[in-house]
C-alpha cells in the first residue's frame, strides 16, 4: 500500500459531515434531516378532514411520498417504479410530529411533519434500472476531473494528488454503482491530470485526433477550482467553510450533445482542511445533479429502444463520393440511412431497428468491416471511427487524411 | 420608557436602547411549533446611506454577531422559543432545502431603516462643558417565509446612543447593532422577551402550527391572520413637516424630523398591533442562479421582483433573496410641527421651549371615513445660555414625548 493510498484513506476517514455539523453547535439529528440527502423532510402536510387521525395520516404520507418522487430527478420514472415505490409508503415515510391534532366536530385536520426515505426509494429504483442493465448492456464513461486552484495551504504535489484521485475516485465510484463501465484513460496518464490546471487543456489532450477515444460512449469532464481565498474562517474561527468552484461537462460521443455547467460546491469543517476535503466530497453531489447517472442511462436505454444512431461519413483521396453509393446500399439492408452531404462533407445517420443494443465500438465497428470486406471494389478502403466535433462518426476512407493523419491504439477492444 | 444603562469605555457609559414595550407581562414562556430558520443578513434600507460600501463594513463587522449559530444573537433569539422542532443554519444554502419543499423554512433579517446622528448637546460638568454626540438607528427584525417569500414577522425597534466624539456612520453601526446584538442574546432582557412573545403568537405554542393554519385556511382550526391587519406610517411628503424657531439658537433637521416621526411612531404603533415593514432602499437582484440562496435549484431566484432584495452575506458575494414586502393594511399619514420659544431666565439662562404637534390621518380598514388625531407636546422646556447653539436633538426629544401620548385609543 503505497503512502498516497494511505494518506488518501486517512483523507477519506477524516471528519464527517455529522461532525462538522456538530461542531456548528447544533442539535446533531436536526441539522442532517434537513442537510442529509438520504432523508427529505416534508413539513406540515395538510389533507382533507377525516374522521380518524390515522385516516389523515395515511394520506398525508402519500402526498409527501408523491413530492419527493416528483423532487427526486428531471426524468420522468417508469409507471412500474412509482407504483411500487408508492405500494411501499409505509416503509418509506415516517412521522416526526403531528399537530393541530384535536378533533372538532369530530373531524381531524392535522399538520403533519414527515420524513421519507430518499435512499429506500433509490434503492427501489436501482433495482429496477439493474433489471434493465442486463438486457440494455453498460454504457462505457470515463472520468477526468482536474483542480485548476487549490489553496496556498495545500497546493504541495502531494495534496494536489490526492485531492484529484479523491475527486476521480468518487465520481467514478458513482457512476459505477449506477452501471456505468468505467474506461480506463485513454490519451493521457492518469498521472497527467495532476500537471493539467484548464478544463480546455484537458479537452484537448482526450481528443487528440491522431488517437480519437471513440471506444467510449460518455465522458464526464470536470474543473475544480478552489483559490485560496475561497476558504474563510467563520464564527471566529470556530468553523471553516469553503466554496469550491465546479464545472463539468457531460459528452455523449454517440449523440454529440455536451452539457455543460457549473455549480459552487460548499465544504463545512473545523479546520481550513477539514473545509476542503468535505467541498471535495460533496462534488458528487453537483454531479448527481447535473450529470445524473439514471438520467444518462434512462437515455441510453431510451436510444436503444427507439434504435442505437450511429453517424457514418466517407471520404475519398479524389473525392469521389459516389464510389460509396454501393456500400451505403449495403447498409440499408441493415437499419435506416438518412443524410447526405452536409456541405462538402457526406453525413450519414445509420439506425438500426429498436429494442436491441448495437455496442458501437465492437458490433457495429464489425459490422462495417464486414460490409466492407464483403463488397470487393472497396479493397482500399478502410472502416474506423474518428471523432469529429467531439462527437464519434464512422469514417469509410481511402486515404490515412481521412482518419485526420494517423491512429493509435484503442484503449478498449 | 426605561434606559438600559451600560459601560462601554469608547462610549460616555451610557447606552440607552429603546424599544416601546415595557409595561406589558412577560410571565408566559414562549413556545412554538415546528420551524427552521436561516439567516439572511442586514439590510441596509436608509436611502443615505451607501449601500455597497455600509453592507461590506457590516459583513466583516457586525453581521457574525447576528448570524453565528454558536455566539449569534439570532440562534439565541430564537432557539429561546420551545420549539417541537428547530434548526438555525447561518446562511440560506445550508437548509439544503429547495423551493419545492421550503414549509416552515424561515429567512430572518435585520433591516436598518435609518441612522440620524445630531449636533452636540453641551453639558456643563463640574465647570466644564461635557459634548455628547446623541445618534439614533431604527431597525427592524423582519422573518420572512422561504417557500412564498412574503414577509411573514416585522417588529420595528429604535437604539440611540451617546459618544464623546463626533461617530462615524460606522461607529455608530458597529458599535450600536453590537449592543443590540447582545441584548437579542439576553432572553431576560424585557425587549427580547416582547419579540419572543411576538414570535410565538406567529408560530404557535407547542402541539400547534398557525403556520398550517393560516396557509390552508383550516376549516377545523380558524385562527386569525396575524401579519394581514398592519399599520404602517407613510412616508411624509414635502411641506408635511413646518418647524419655526424664534430662539435663533438651534437648527432644526427638517427632513430628520419627517424621518424621525414616521419611525418612531411606527415602532409606537408596533405596541397596539402588527406594523408593516417600510423598505425604502431595495436594490437589485445581481444574480440569477440559486447556487447559495435558500434553494439548489436554478431558476427560484428571479430577476426584476420589484420587491425588497436583500443582500445575504455569504463569502461569494453572490447571494441575493427577494422578499415580497406588502404595504400596510392601515396607512397612517402624518405631518409635524415644531415651534421653538425662548423665554429670559435668570442671569445669561434662557428657557427654550419646545412645542411639537404631530398630526395623524388613520385610513382604517373597514371604516368609511379617516381617522383623525392630534399628538401635542407643549411643556417641554431646555435651560441654555443666552445665544449659544443648542442640539438638534432636543427637537427630537420634543417629538417623541408628543408621539409617546399615542395610545390604543387614538385609532379606534
Amino acid at each position: 500500500m503505497g503512502l498516497r493510498t494511505i494518506l488518501r484513506m486517512l483523507r477519506r476517514a477524516a471528519i464527517p459531515v455529522a461532525v462538522a455539523v456538530a461542531l456548528l453547535g447544533l442539535p446533531r439529528g436536526e441539522a442532517l434531516g434537513a442537510v442529509d440527502d438520504s432523508e427529505l423532510r416534508v413539513n406540515s402536510v395538510v389533507v382533507e378532514p377525516a374522521p380518524t387521525i390515522g385516516e389523515a395520516e395515511a394520506a398525508a404520507k402519500r402526498q409527501a411520498l408523491r413530492q419527493a418522487v416528483r423532487m427526486r430527478g428531471n426524468l420522468q420514472l417508469r409507471e412500474g417504479d412509482v407504483r411500487e415505490i408508492m405500494a411501499s409508503v409505509d416503509r418509506l415515510v415516517r412521522t416526526r410530529h403531528v399537530l393541530n391534532a384535536e378533533a372538532v366536530g369530530g373531524l381531524y385536520q392535522p399538520a403533519f411533519y414527515l420524513s421519507v426515505d430518499m435512499d429506500g426509494i433509490n434503492a427501489l429504483i436501482r433495482r429496477a434500472d439493474a433489471t434493465e442493465m442486463v438486457e440494455y448492456g453498460n454504457p462505457r464513461i470515463q472520468v477526468a476531473i482536474i483542480i485548476s486552484r487549490l489553496p496556498k495551504l495545500f497546493d504541495d504535489p502531494a495534496d494536489r494528488e490526492i485531492y484529484i484521485d479523491d475527486v476521480n475516485e468518487t465520481v467514478k465510484e458513482y457512476y459505477g454503482r449506477a452501471g456505468f463501465s468505467l474506461v480506463d484513460f485513454l490519451n493521457i496518464e492518469g498521472e497527467e491530470l495532476y500537471e493539467i490546471k484548464r478544463l480546455r487543456s484537458l479537452e484537448r489532450r482526450i481528443f487528440d485526433p491522431t488517437n480519437p477515444p471513440t471506444a467510449i460512449d460518455y465522458y464526464l469532464l470536470g474543473q475544480l477550482d478552489i483559490p485560496s481565498d475561497a476558504v474563510t474562517a467563520r464564527d471566529g474561527g470556530a468553523y471553516y467553510r469553503t466554496h469550491a468552484k465546479l464545472q463539468i461537462k457531460l459528452l455523449d460521443l454517440n449523440s454529440g450533445q455536451p452539457v455543460s455547467s457549473r455549480r459552487t460546491v460548499e465544504g463545512t469543517g473545523s479546520s481550513a482542511r477539514e473545509s476542503v476535503d468535505e467541498a471535495v466530497r460533496n462534488i458528487v453531489k453537483a454531479v448527481q445533479e447535473k450529470a445524473s447517472a439514471p438520467d444518462i442511462l434512462r437515455t441510453w436505454r431510451r436510444n436503444i429502444e427507439r434504435g442505437m444512431k450511429y453517424e457514418i461519413t466517407v471520404c475519398d483521396r479524389e473525392l469521389k463520393y459516389d464510389r460509396f453509393d454501393d456500400l451505403l446500399a449495403e447498409l440499408r439492408s441493415f437499419g435506416a440511412l438518412s443524410g447526405g452531404k452536409s456541405g462538402q462533407v457526406p453525413l450519414y445517420v445509420f439506425q438500426f431497428p429498436g429494442g436491441r443494443m448495437v455496442d458501437p465500438a465492437r458490433e457495429f465497428e464489425a459490422m462495417l468491416e464486414d460490409i466492407q470486406a464483403r463488397t470487393g471494389e472497396y479493397g482500399d478502403t478502410e472502416v474506423r471511427p474518428i471523432i469529429y466535433n467531439k462527437h464519434k462518426v464512422f469514417m469509410f476512407g481511402n486515404t490515412s487524411n481521412c482518419f485526420g493523419g494517423g491512429a493509435g491504439p484503442q484503449a478498449v477492444q | 420608557m426605561k434606559v438600559f444603562s451600560l459601560c462601554r469605555p469608547r462610549l460616555t457609559g451610557l447606552f440607552a436602547a429603546l424599544s416601546l414595550y415595557l409595561g406589558m407581562g412577560f410571565g408566559a414562556t414562549a413556545s412554538a411549533a415546528v420551524a427552521e430558520f436561516f439567516w439572511a443578513g442586514i439590510h441596509l434600507s436608509d436611502p443615505q446611506l451607501e449601500r455597497a460600501r455600509y453592507e461590506s463594513f457590516l459583513a466583516q463587522t457586525v453581521d457574525p454577531h447576528f448570524r453565528s449559530s454558536q455566539r449569534g444573537a439570532v440562534s439565541k433569539l430564537l432557539g429561546a422559543l420551545a420549539w417541537d422542532e428547530f434548526a438555525y443554519y447561518e446562511t440560506a444554502a445550508e437548509t439544503g432545502y429547495v423551493q419545492e419543499n421550503m414549509r416552515d423554512v424561515y429567512g430572518v433579517f435585520l433591516a436598518v431603516d435609518r441612522v440620524m446622528r445630531f449636533k452636540p448637546s453641551v453639558v456643563q460638568v463640574a465647570g466644564e462643558a461635557v459634548r455628547k454626540y446623541y445618534t439614533y438607528i431604527f431597525v427592524t427584525l423582519n422573518v420572512f417565509a422561504a417557500d412564498s417569500r412574503n414577509l411573514v414577522f416585522s417588529h420595528p425597534v429604535f437604539l440611540t446612543d451617546a459618544f464623546e466624539q463626533p461617530p462615524s456612520i460606522e461607529d455608530i453601526l458597529s458599535e450600536t447593532l453590537r449592543e443590540f446584538a447582545a441584548q437579542l442574546r439576553d432572553p431576560q432582557n424585557p425587549y427580547t422577551k416582547r419579540i419572543t412573545e411576538r414570535l410565538q403568537a406567529y408560530f404557535g405554542p407547542p402541539g400547534r402550527s398557525y403556520e398550517a393554519i393560516r396557509r390552508t385556511k383550516n376549516p377545523i382550526h380558524p385562527i386569525d391572520d396575524y401579519f394581514e391587519n398592519t399599520y404602517g406610517v407613510m412616508r411624509l411628503c414635502g411641506d408635511c413637516v413646518g418647524v419655526l424657531d424664534q430662539s435663533g439658537m438651534t437648527a432644526p433637521p427638517v427632513d430628520m424630523m419627517g424621518a424621525f416621526a414616521r419611525f418612531f411612531l411606527n415602532a409606537r404603533l408596533a405596541e397596539f398591533g402588527q406594523v408593516a415593514f417600510l423598505p425604502e432602499q431595495a436594490g437589485k437582484v445581481e444574480e440569477g442562479t440559486g447556487d447559495a440562496a435558500a434553494t439548489r435549484k436554478e431558476g427560484d431566484i428571479r430577476r426584476g421582483f420589484d420587491e425588497l432584495c436583500l443582500a445575504e452575506y455569504d463569502e461569494t458575494g453572490k447571494s441575493r433573496i427577494c422578499v415580497r414586502v406588502r404595504p400596510p393594511r392601515n396607512p397612517l399619514w402624518i405631518g409635524v410641527r415644531s415651534l421653538v420659544k425662548a423665554a429670559e431666565g435668570p442671569g445669561a439662562l434662557v428657557t427654550l421651549r419646545f412645542l411639537t404637534v404631530v398630526d395623524i390621518e388613520a385610513e382604517l380598514a373597514g371604516r368609511a371615513e379617516p381617522v383623525a388625531a392630534s399628538l401635542q407636546e407643549t411643556g417641554y422646556e431646555v435651560a441654555a445660555v443666552k445665544g449659544e447653539q443648542v442640539s438638534d436633538v432636543y427637537y427630537i426629544n420634543g417629538l417623541i414625548k408628543a408621539i409617546n401620548k399615542l395610545d390604543e385609543n387614538v385609532l379606534r
